[in-house]
This record gives structure tokens, C-alpha cells and sequence, in this order.
């Protein structure tokens, strides 16, 4: 699942939606993402309008829904779990709370696989710089998501030797192969940030991360943010309203 | 402006590799945190995460090696990244609880390890008991700050702060005990290695 092509594997196609500035796109996301979540429990028509207009912007990005729906997999079990919790409590009232918060993490995941879909990591990374959020987050984040699949490589490979082996029985075993198998990938990686930071040194690091000059946001992609809002803002209205 | 700056020293290229240290080290952590618990999960299901605490292994380890403000940046950017990339934890309510009691968390692990020089496990278990307080207190901000509409959305238990303070707790017991023996071992374990890789530079 965390493989290097986890990441920016369909980044560069491009539709309306990976054209737009990265930096429009974050800010729509995150008003989108909060209007969602501050939806009211009972009013689920909203939420069927923001399905109806994530699914629009999911179609303009023209992203495989087999890739889309493989990265909202990750809800199944909670929503299956829920739905048989909902089963036991046939009431009217439980089954409208549970596909309001069902919905609304729905909802916000695929906002997010949209915006992860459609914009490149490092896009990502700059747009954030850009919109203030403090270097040293961007930079941690830059390193995080460099060495995601890296380290998970890494760990596939300690399981699998570990198998090889010959498998481990009871669970005390089990237990403590499982703690020594993580202590030692933590160790590794400490000794592997050892190597990057003398690498960074070596190559002139003195502090900060260089940043790249970004170019302006064409007035016409703030349209798209004004749109946005005001969507949101008068949906978020009704709902309150109602 | 330009006088003061020139004033300041230049810093020294052991305090630029320690800068630089700090940066790959949180960076690689964070990934650790997204990867540890996607491996739980894999093994185990769901109802391993809550009760095994993955995420919180990575988090911990590292703020025992790293200053306050890098390890308070670590816990922040863990479970956020964690969420984005992977779904888990879930937006709501997961990530604002679990955002701030890794911040609080990895901030005083960070601050009594290396500022105050405690042993690791009574570092460890003062973290751990700190988190806590933070669950109650995030649980409780949430049910009185949140509007009525999205405060419906929330886990009935959330309702009384300390009685789901108390299942978490319980729920939690194996990930608790797990963390004060592994944090520890695993931060003698890197400072042993570092220990022996800079013998051997010497």
C-alpha cells in the first residue's frame, strides 16, 4: 500500500482539475474538508450536495475510480462495523446519525484523495510554504513523505526474513520478536537520519531548506476559491438555518 | 539590522549537523509513524490500533531524541499525515484528540528527557499520564465547543470526559504497558549505536 507510487502516481495527468494552482486547490480543500464536518447531523440533503459536487470534481480530474475507491478502502471496515452497530438499533434516529457521520467521513476522505490525487507532493509542500504554514513543518513534511516508502520497504523486508525464518508460535514470543523486530527498525532509521544529516551538511545545508520563487495565482483560479465559498458558506447557512 | 546580523556568530558545522540531525530525524519518525500502524492494521485489523497504540511508539522514541519544539512538530504531523495518506485516524473526532495529545505527549518526553535528564521509562510514564489528561480535557473542549449539529456526530461515551477517559484507558492497557518498555529500550538502543558508531569515527 505505501509504495513509491503511492504517491503523485496520477499527479500529472492533465485535466481542468490538475491544472489549477496548487495553492487554490489546498485552500478549496480544507474549506470543503471543514463545511463537511460542520454539516448538522440531520441534515443529510447537504451532505448528498457536497457528495454530488466532489463526485463532479472527481470526474473533471478524470482519476481511475478504481484507484480513487482502492484509497477510500480504508474506510470500509469502520463503515461496516457502524452499519452492523446501526442494525442492532433499528431506530429511525440512529439510522439518520449514522449515515450523517458515515457520510461526513466519506465525504472528507475523498476530499482529501482528490486533492492527494490531483497535485503532486512536492506542489503540495510548496503551496503550504506559500500560504504561511511554518518552514520547519514543510520541511519535516518533505522528509516524511520522501522515505514513507522507503521505510515501509524496509519493514516488508524485516517481516519477511522473520517468516523465512520459520514462523514464531505463542503469543509471549510472538510479542517480543514483534517488539525487538520494532526497536530494531527504529534503530536503523536513526542511524539512516545520521547519514542524511552529514549527507545535507556535506552538500551545504546551513539551516533552512532552499524554496523555490513561486510564480502568482492567476485572478481567474481565485474565482474558484470565491465559488467555493460561497458554496460552502451558503450551504453551511441553510444547514444552520433549517 | 544587517549589524546585528553580521554580529551573530556563525554557527559551527557540528551545530549545523545537529540542525540537520533534528530535521532528518523527525522527518523519518513521522514516516515511521505512518508506517508502524498501517503494519498493525495490516496484521491485526482495527481494534489493534486502539488498543496497541502503534503510532505512539515512533512518536515517543523520537521526542526522547530531539528538542521540544521538533518533537512538538512531530506530533503534529503524524497522525495529520497519517490521516491524509492513509485514512487512519479518522478526521473526526480521532484527529484533533489524538493531534493534541501527541503534541502535549512528545513536548514533555522531550522536555524531561533531554532538558531534565530523566530516566527514559519515568519520562515515558509522565507522557503517558500527561496524554491522558489531554484525551479528558479534548473530549470535554469538544462536547462544549462544537456546535449541537456535529456534537451528535460524536461517540456517545465522549458525553462524560471521564468515563471515556477511562475506556480508552483500559481499552489501551497493552499499548500503554508496551510503550513504557519499548521507548525506552529503543532510545538506549540508538544512543548505544551512536555510542559505538562514534567510537569507531574516533
Amino acid at each position: 500500500m505505501l509504495s513509491h507510487d503511492m504517491l503523485d502516481a496520477w499527479a500529472h495527468l492533465g485535466s481542468p482539475v490538475h491544472q489549477l494552482d496548487a495553492r487554490v486547490k489546498l485552500v478549496c480543500a480544507l474549506v470543503l474538508v471543514v463545511a463537511i464536518l460542520a454539516t448538522p447531523v440531520a441534515a443529510n440533503v447537504l451532505q448528498a450536495v457536497y457528495a454530488a459536487v466532489l463526485v463532479a470534481i472527481a470526474a473533471a480530474s478524470r482519476l481511475p475510480a478504481a484507484w480513487v475507491l482502492r484509497r477510500m478502502a480504508i474506510l470500509a471496515p469502520f463503515l461496516v462495523l457502524g452499519t452492523v452497530a446501526v442494525m442492532f438499533l433499528p431506530s429511525a434516529e440512529a439510522i439518520s446519525l449514522w449515515i450523517s457521520v458515515g457520510g461526513k467521513c466519506v465525504l472528507a476522505l475523498l476530499g482529501s484523495v482528490l486533492l492527494a490525487g490531483t497535485t503532486t507532493s512536492a506542489d503540495l509542500l510548496r503551496a503550504a510554504h506559500a500560504l504561511h504554514v511554518p518552514r520547519t513543518l514543510t520541511a519535516l513534511s518533505g522528509f516524511a513523505l520522501a522515505y514513507i516508502a522507503v521505510l515501509a520497504e524496509e519493514a516488508g523486508r524485516m517481516i519477511t526474513a522473520m517468516r523465512s525464518r520459520g514462523g514464531v508460535r505463542g503469543l509471549g514470543r510472538r510479542l517480543r520478536v514483534g517488539v525487538s523486530m520494532l526497536a530494531t527498525l527504529m534503530a536503523r532509521t536513526a542511524e539512516r537520519a545520521d547519514r542524511i544529516a552529514l549527507a545535507m551538511v556535506a552538500r551545504g545545508y546551513r539551516g533552512t531548506m532552499p524554496a523555490l520563487a513561486q510564480e502568482r495565482v492567476p485572478a481567474a483560479q481565485w474565482a474558484v476559491v470565491g465559488g467555493v465559498v460561497a458554496l460552502t458558506g451558503a450551504l453551511t447557512w441553510l444547514g444552520v438555518s433549517a | 539590522m544587517e549589524a546585528r546580523r553580521s554580529e551573530r556568530p556563525e554557527p559551527t558545522v557540528a551545530e549545523e549537523f545537529a540542525r540537520a540531525r533534528e530535521l532528518s530525524l523527525g522527518g523519518l519518525f513521522i514516516a515511521l509513524g505512518v508506517v508502524i500502524p498501517v503494519a498493525f492494521h495490516a496484521l491485526g485489523g482495527g481494534k489493534l490500533g486502539s488498543v496497541l497504540l502503534p503510532m505512539y511508539l515512533p512518536v515517543l522514541a523520537c521526542a526522547m531524541l530531539v528538542s521540544a519544539p521538533t518533537a512538538a512538530a512531530v506530533g503534529l504531523l503524524t497522525p495529520v499525515l497519517s490521516s491524509a495518506l492513509t485514512g487512519m485516524p479518522p478526521i473526526m473526532p480521532f484527529l484533533p484528540i489524538m493531534v493534541a495529545e501527541l503534541v502535549v505527549m512528545a513536548t514533555l518526553a522531550s522536555l524531561l528527557h533531554r532538558r531534565l535528564r530523566l530516566h527514559p521509562v519515568l519520562a515515558v510514564v509522565l507522557a503517558l499520564l500527561s496524554g491522558r489528561v489531554v484525551l479528558g480535557l479534548v473530549a470535554a473542549l469538544l462536547m462544549t465547543a462544537l456546535p449541537a449539529g456535529m456534537r451528535e456526530g460524536l461517540p456517545p461515551i465522549m458525553r462524560t470526559p471521564l468515563a471515556y477517559v477511562a475506556a480508552a484507558t483500559v481499552t489501551a492497557l497493552p499499548g500503554l504497558a508496551l510503550q513504557i518498555v519499548a521507548v525506552p529500550a529503543v532510545v538506549a538502543l540508538v544512543e548505544r549505536r551512536r555510542g559505538a558508531a562514534r567510537g569507531r569515527q574516533v
